[in-house]
């Protein structure tokens, strides 16, 4: 936990670094009519007071002691390893949808996201998924496009529906 | 248009068979939400914003009202009958409402939560609609200086209430202060942090930023831990009655509960919360019977209300100043936004429809809610136990479609999956996330006030000071800051002295 909250806070410190540079170099005007970067500039030493801050009281702090080993223990390490394998894996899925919106469309990457995420959350029946899947994409498709006409990418078989749907 | 005058205009709105629908809607939405644990009211409305551009603001802003009372009266039903709290405001129901499901008092424990939180409910009500008006009169002799002080105190505050350790909650301000400079400046147009990208001109809207943080985060969360077997409790109709001494035991702390709630309410931070935690020490301070811990009505009927009378005291901020102190409430505030109703102190006299119809909807939707909660909890309570391999991909689904149809672009699709990741990384390093969006919400408006109040003040910064409203609420800034620092030193010296003493 020390490591990673470390390790974020140094993230975090290195965004208020880039920042404040970036800052500074913008016209800050004067106080009596300050300029598009005297606000910014304001706001990048606070986050680079609380992120430094952050930083050392990370590596001052003491150990958080290690919980002992109990019979249970590779079991838990097993389903943990597991879980954040498919934590992964819905990750992915969640970028391959964004990144396939447009060339596929709305109808068949949301179609694929979702088959696949039920399955990640853990139902195995391909048949039943898929039906499941139909149903909810049709009842989004009707509403969201349909009805409140939001104009989200069409794809192949957008066109098709938009030609059955008239 | 008198306060009186108003709720009976109000009362004409409300009434209305559309709005009555939308007021229907939005509490057996919350009522749902806050039953399932993870997507709580905040997500629910960031979800259905996309909706409500399709309705009037009005029949929008009566939708969000029932959601977020709903919620309140929903994380009850799981809190008591399945010792998991549904919603945040409903942690602490835990503590003595499954204590009491327990001992076979799971019907009076959850006809107490809902009486309660219809009691304090309306209470709430009832000063929303006469403080709302004051607070909005006086607040036409705000100025720019008043209005930075306000949201800067408002984020202070918030930094100390949300708990954990204050400089995560001071870097998680930052961190939104400084994501709300991104885009076109507003008075020479100058482009800030946008790395050459036109379609960050804009900026940041806080839609996907909240979206991400609080809905695609908790899915990955729920992903990330390992799940348990319900076993939901079945609770007769005719076992809701409690006993008359349990009534006479609960009265009291509900109408205690329902004062906590909406002076905290109107405090910024995660009110409904606070409100329960403070309501529960007051009760267990004033128990007379030795019952806490083992299932004391009193532990239910007080929180219970505290959280539902918050809802009402987290509206009038948002309605008299047209500042939000909760991220819900920033929600509530895009609904009127993208109607191009701006709130604030003008909005009663401008918008009287709306400002009233919601107030009087609030009374109707807590009757609704009343009404249909008690009846239905076992149906209720049954939703919990809707597989999360149905659940999940739905949330998903609505937020990735949700966020793209607030602007169409593709391109808060890619923040909201940027910032649900930041969240899930943040959340699991116990970072509170609230405070990051709420900074990014204020401040647009903290540097717009804080560059007036340079150039009306000639550079003086000690206008902030000399302005009485400005330097009051300073004041309040810096006690809540210093207070608990100066207890902290108190105490230590204290126990040193002692040791010393004993040495």
């Amino acid at each position: 936990m020390k490591q990673k909250e470390l390790l974020f806070s140094l993230f975090v410190l290195l965004v208020a670094v880039i920042y404040e540079v970036m800052a500074l170099r913008m016209p800050r005007g004067h106080i009596t009519y300050p300029g598009p970067g005297f606000y910014p500039s304001l706001v990048g030493v606070f986050l680079l007071f609380t992120s430094g801050g952050f930083v050392l009281w990370t590596l001052f702090k003491g150990k958080a002691p290690m919980p002992a080993a109990g019979p249970g223990e590779v079991d838990r390490v097993d389903s943990k390893t597991n879980q954040r394998s498919k934590t992964l894996l819905l990750i992915a899925l969640l970028l391959f949808y964004v990144l396939t919106l447009n060339s596929l469309g709305f109808l068949l990457a949301i179609s694929i996201f979702m088959i696949l995420s039920i399955r990640i959350f853990g139902y195995r029946r391909w048949l039943p998924s898929l039906g499941i899947t139909i149903a909810i994409v049709a009842i989004s498709y009707l509403s969201f496009v349909v009805w409140l006409k939001v104009p989200l990418p069409q794809g192949i078989l957008g066109d098709l529906l938009e030609g059955i749907l008239g | 248009m008198n306060s009186l005058a108003g709720l009976w205009h109000g009362f004409s709105v409300a009434l209305s068979p559309l709005n009555l629908l939308f007021g229907f809607l939005g509490a057996v939405i919350g009522t749902i939400i806050g039953i399932l644990p993870g997507l709580g009211p905040l997500g629910t409305m960031a979800l259905l914003l996309s909706l409500t551009y399709g309705f009037d603001p009005v029949a929008g802003m009566i939708l969000f009202a029932g959601i977020y009372f709903g919620a309140m009266y929903g994380g009850s039903t799981t809190s008591i009958l399945l010792n998991i709290p549904g919603e945040a405001a409903s942690v602490v129901t835990v503590l003595e409402g499954y204590k009491m499901s327990r001992r076979g008092r799971a019907g009076a424990a959850l006809a107490v939560a809902a009486v309660g939180s219809f009691i304090a409910g309306s209470i709430s009500i009832v000063f929303l609609s006469f403080l709302a008006p004051t607070l909005a009169e006086a607040a036409l002799q705000f100025g720019p200086a008043e209005y930075f002080t306000v949201a800067l105190v408002g984020l202070v505050i918030m930094s100390r209430l949300t708990g954990g350790n204050l400089l995560k909650s001071l870097m998680m301000i930052a961190l939104g202060s400084a994501l709300g400079t991104v885009g076109m400046e507003t008075v020479a147009g100058y482009m800030r942090f946008t790395f050459g990208m036109s379609i960050l001109a804009q900026g940041i809207d806080f839609l996907p930023v909240a979206m991400g943080l609080f809905g695609i985060s908790e899915v990955l969360i729920t992903l990330a831990s390992p799940q348990e077997n319900l076993s939901l409790q079945q609770v007769r109709f005719r076992e809701l009655w409690p006993s008359r001494q349990e009534w006479r035991r609960s009265f009291w702390p509900m109408i205690r509960g329902s004062f906590i709630g909406f002076f905290i309410g109107l405090v910024p931070g995660p009110s409904p919360v606070i409100a329960t935690m403070v309501s529960y020490t007051v009760e267990r301070k004033l128990d007379k019977h030795g019952e806490f811990g083992h299932g004391a009505i009193e532990g239910v009927a007080g929180p219970e209300a505290a959280n539902n009378s918050a809802v009402g005291g987290a509206y009038v901020p948002l309605m008299a100043l047209g500042i939000p102190f909760t991220p819900a409430m920033a929600v509530v505030m895009a609904v009127l936004l993208i109607h191009g109703i701006s709130p604030g102190p003008m909005l009663i006299s401008e918008n009287p429809d709306l400002f009233w119809g919601v107030i009087a909807s609030m009374y109707i939707g807590n009757f609704m809610l009343l009404i249909f909660n008690l009846p239905l909890v076992g149906v209720f309570a049954k939703i919990i136990q809707i597989p999360l391999y149905l659940l999940m991909p739905l949330v998903l689904l609505l937020c990735l479609v949700g966020v793209y149809s607030i602007n169409n672009s593709i391109l808060d699709v890619w923040l909201m999956i940027g910032f649900g990741l930041l969240g899930y990384l943040m959340r699991r390093l116990d970072f509170d996330v609230a405070p990051l969006v709420l900074a990014l919400v204020l401040g647009p408006m903290m540097e717009r006030s804080f560059r007036e109040t340079m150039m009306i003040g000639q550079g003086d910064l000690t206008v902030f000071l000399t302005r009485p409203i400005s330097a009051t609420l300073l004041a309040v800034g810096a006690m809540v800051m210093v207070a608990p620092l100066l207890k902290k030193a108190l105490w230590q010296r204290a126990s040193r002295r002692q040791s010393s003493d004993t040495e």
